[in-house]
């Protein structure tokens, strides 16, 4: 991993930002998200007649000159929203300069940011190895913050990847309880798909963070070579020239396409990054673009 | 195509070594990935693109391994042989009697050794040169070098096949006496049989397909005391089957048999009941095979007329002996007293032993031994003390004295005798004549001018070689051996006394006179029975005595050529001038080395395509 995840220069240009969640949120806490219950915000939502044990200073006296009828007048309440910033920490994201892991942890760290800056609660979870482990729960202001970035810095990288297994072993998320950021290089036998259907089942807002690294969007691989998966260990045999890395970039953009129009046809937001992009520009271009970021 | 350098092929071993060295070297650099997830659609849509993805991988390897076969072909040096390439293409045709078998109905082999030379000689180049040898019993330079293919072709229209054997083996000698030095020459020999050689420059191109032959090789008749019998001997040459053979007594069906013939086993098979009377006896296959010419053979019975010689003489018991002994005539003697002129008729030879009648005896040829008075220009002078025998400086002298040692005669003594010129002396006692010969009227005459008595000649194996050689020069057979030759042969046919005209009917019915003028002589060109008949008219007193002598000249293919296929092996003498120099050819390792240059190129390219060098 090279530097720090996270520096008062990257913090300064995500200031401003917070994740965009446009459904009205129904969690218990009290936040900076507008809520479909009634509150103490100023922002006005309707009237309604007064009914006895009503608070009197809430009838709207203007309204009883008119009709010569107490209305009460109703605000909207503001809560908090769940961010869960779920991270694949297997053996594929340490590959690339700088990692795809390194790339990873930036981005959580910059959703987590994100997610104290609008009073939202953020937990990060590394996915690896068919299971989930909470790295970072809580993180609701900015002493958390700073310690779960403590714990981002340190979380390895090891295992597999079952994309589908792991996010189905995440304890914390509840249906309906806000927005899902997975954050993987996707790079899974076994499919990204049903991951992504299971949080949409969990009325899940999923953002979708594909992390490639350079090595993977431009291999430099020449000559015969044994490939040899970091995860499985199984390799294959190929003479790389001009020809298998055309075939090779194809497949790739055969594969990434594929996630894209997926993700369209869910209504997943999709943010495709490569590891060595400046990830503070990647949010405020392409993910204002794509309407993760507000 | 042929190798020039066949031990060059054993750079073919560098192959296994540099498959062995690939195998060897077929290392792949380990690389760590992060996923093969990509990798294997990548593969997967290589190998559906290209299915010959896998090759392409080996590309360099197949490149390089081809490299390799093609300069292990270049050093062994092939070489194609063709025509196209020699400056003169020399064509030895076999027309000896087996070409004439018809493998396929209609068609000789013969037929098609000369369709294919034709097709030489319509291919020939403008530069290029044919000459045709016909290879029977002799060598016939039928066309030599010719650029005409015009003129070939005739030349070959003419060919005929002969009924003789092949002398291929001075075909080729005479073939490699034509190659000029420095240019290149193939000797084309189209021929049915299996011969043997290792000849570069040599193309021999068999014609034959067949050996399902059969042939009547041989037949003999003799008598018995139960009357004439034949034995005739049939070889089948093809696979084992049974024949039906023939009797035909003077041209009528008389016999017929089924034979069990095994492949290459003469078989003899005798005939019986011959007819009384019958003059020749032919044998033949009842069915016919791809070689029709040796499928009958005849023989003539042997005449039992006796022939009779009579000998005037007082003691004439040597000469008596003598000549019953060798000849086998019927002796007859007398003594010179009861001599008269009409004691000669019906003798085919008179002896006179020290006795010289008035008149000799017009009819027969005579014997003067120690004549004791003139005769016929021969003047006996004085007697003279002898010595030894030698021959005088004549013709007569090899023919009386052949097989002699005639120094070991001695004479006691000799008649010396003048001879007139129509004489010729044989043999000498020292500078005189001591025997001499005559032919006047046709009769021959032949004087030994000392007595048998007076000599050691009675006592030496020389007495029965000089009557034979009397004998044979004084009684002259029309023709010599046992009457059965190969056919093309020429034989001479001896004008009997006597005889007026010499003449033969053919196997084919027609009829040619030999003789006069001249010496008479008969080539059989075909098989068959030839009758050869000398008209004789002989004059006894006024009369003038008319006969007829016939005899049977039988003409057969060589046995060699029933065989179809003898196998033969080429003299030294013959191979003398083999070349091994790739004259006549064309070496291919030029083209092969442009090749491998062309290979190493792309080798290079595609190493640099691969290597992104």
């Amino acid at each position: 991993m090279s530097g720090r995840i996270f520096d008062d220069a990257f913090m300064r240009r995500l200031e401003n930002l917070s994740l965009r969640f446009a459904s009205p949120v129904s969690s218990s806490y009290g936040g900076g998200r507008r809520s479909n219950t009634r509150g103490s915000t100023v922002e006005f939502y309707n009237f309604r007649e007064y009914n006895q044990g009503d608070d009197f200073r809430r009838i709207d006296w203007n309204a009883y000159a008119r009709f010569e009828k107490f209305f009460i007048k109703l605000f909207l309440d503001e809560r908090q929203l769940n961010i869960h910033i779920l991270a694949d920490t297997s053996e594929s994201m340490s590959f690339g300069e700088p990692s795809k892991h390194f790339a990873a942890m930036r981005l959580a760290a910059a959703f987590a940011f994100m997610s104290v800056g609008s009073q939202d609660r953020a937990s990060v979870i590394s996915l690896s190895g068919g299971f989930s482990e909470p790295l970072a729960e809580g993180i609701t202001g900015m002493p958390s913050f700073y310690r779960a970035l403590e714990k981002l810095e340190a979380a390895p990288t090891s295992g597999g990847t079952d994309l589908c297994a792991e996010v189905k072993s995440c304890r914390g998320i509840r249906p309906g309880d806000g927005v899902t950021v997975l954050l993987s290089d996707l790079m899974c036998e076994s499919g990204y798909r049903d991951a992504i259907d299971y949080l949409l089942f969990l009325r899940q807002q999923v953002v979708l963070v594909h992390i490639l690294s350079p090595e993977e969007t431009e291999p430099k691989l020449e000559g015969r070579l044994r490939l040899t998966d970091s995860e499985t260990g199984a390799f294959c045999d190929i003479t790389a020239g001009a020809a298998a890395l055309s075939y090779y970039k194809k497949a790739l953009a055969d594969y990434t396409d594929g996630i894209k129009e997926y993700c369209l046809s869910r209504g997943v937001y999709f943010l495709p990054v490569v590891s060595d992009e400046d990830i503070a520009s990647v949010l405020l271009e392409r993910g204002f673009g794509a309407g993760i970021v507000q | 195509m042929e190798f020039l350098n066949p031990w060059g092929l054993l750079s073919l071993l560098a192959v296994p070594a540099l498959i062995a060295l690939y195998i060897l070297r077929q290392k792949h650099k380990e690389v760590k990935i992060p996923s093969l997830l990509l990798w294997k659609k990548t593969q997967t849509m290589m190998e559906a693109s290209t299915p010959w993805q896998k090759l392409k991988k080996n590309l360099l390897f197949i490149l390089q391994l081809l490299a390799v076969i093609l300069v292990a072909l270049a050093i062994s040096r092939p070489a194609l042989k063709s025509s196209r390439f020699a400056d003169e293409i020399i064509v030895i045709i076999d027309s000896s009697a087996s070409m004439r078998a018809e493998d396929t109905p209609g068609k000789t082999r013969f037929d098609i050794a000369v369709r294919e030379a034709s097709a030489i000689a319509d291919g020939l180049r403008q530069d290029q040169r044919m000459t045709v040898i016909a290879a029977g019993s002799t060598v016939t330079p039928v066309i030599s070098r010719s650029e005409s293919r015009y003129d070939v072709r005739a030349a070959l229209e003419g060919l005929k096949c002969g009924l003789s054997g092949a002398d291929l083996e001075n075909a080729l000698v005479l073939a490699r006496s034509m190659q000029n030095a420095g240019e290149t020459v193939e000797i084309r020999l189209y021929t049915d049989s299996d011969l043997i050689t290792g000849e570069t420059d040599l193309v021999i191109v068999n014609t034959a397909k067949s050996r399902e032959n059969a042939a009547i090789i041989n037949l003999s008749c003799g008598k018995t005391e139960s009357g004439a019998m034949a034995l005739s001997v049939v070889e089948n040459f093809g696979k084992d089957r049974e024949i039906t053979l023939e009797m035909l007594c003077d041209g009528v069906l008389t016999d017929a048999k089924n034979v069990e013939c095994p492949e290459g086993t003469p078989v003899p098979v005798y005939w019986k009941n011959i007819p009384e009377g019958t003059k020749l006896v032919t044998v033949r296959t009842a069915s016919s095979d791809i070689l029709p010419d040796d499928d009958s053979l005849s023989a003539a019975i042997p005449d039992d007329s006796e022939s009779k010689a009579l000998v005037v003489s007082e003691s004439g018991f040597f000469i008596q002996k003598a000549i019953s002994a060798v000849s086998g005539l019927a002796v007859y003697m007398i003594d010179p007293e009861n001599w008269t002129d009409s004691s000669a008729d019906g003798y085919d030879l008179c002896v006179f032993d020290s006795f010289v009648p008035d008149k000799l005896p017009s009819g027969c040829p005579c014997w003067m031994i120690n004549p004791t008075k003139e005769f016929d220009g021969l003047v006996p002078v004085t007697t003279l003390k002898g010595s030894t025998l030698s021959a005088a400086p004549t013709e007569l002298a090899s023919e009386l004295g052949e097989y002699m040692n005639l120094p070991s005669v001695i004479l006691a003594r000799f008649s010396e005798a003048v001879l007139d010129d129509s004489w010729e002396t044989a043999f000498l006692c020292g500078e005189y004549p001591a025997a001499a010969a005559k032919k006047s009227d046709g009769r021959v005459l032949i004087a030994l001018l000392f007595d048998l008595h007076d000599s050691n000649l009675p006592l030496l194996k020389e007495y029965p070689i000089l009557i034979q050689n009397m004998l044979s020069y004084s009684l002259p057979v029309m023709t010599e051996g046992d009457g059965v030759y190969e056919t093309g042969t020429t034989v001479d046919v001896n004008i009997l006394a006597y005889s007026v005209k010499t003449y033969a009917k053919l196997p084919d019915g027609s009829e040619v006179t030999l003789a006069p003028p001249g010496r008479a002589s008969i080539t059989l060109s075909d098989p068959g029975v030839y009758i050869l008949s000398q008209d004789i008219e002989r004059r006894t007193g006024e009369e003038t005595k008319k006969t007829t002598v016939t005899r049977y000249l039988i003409a057969k293919i060589p046995a060699d050529e029933s065989a179809m296929s003898p196998v033969g092996e080429l003299s030294d003498e013959a191979r003398a001038d083999r070349r091994a120099d790739g004259k006549g050819q064309l070496e291919l390792w030029p083209y092969i080395a442009a090749a491998v240059l062309l290979l190493l190129c792309a080798e290079w390219w595609v190493y640099c395509r691969e290597n992104k060098l």
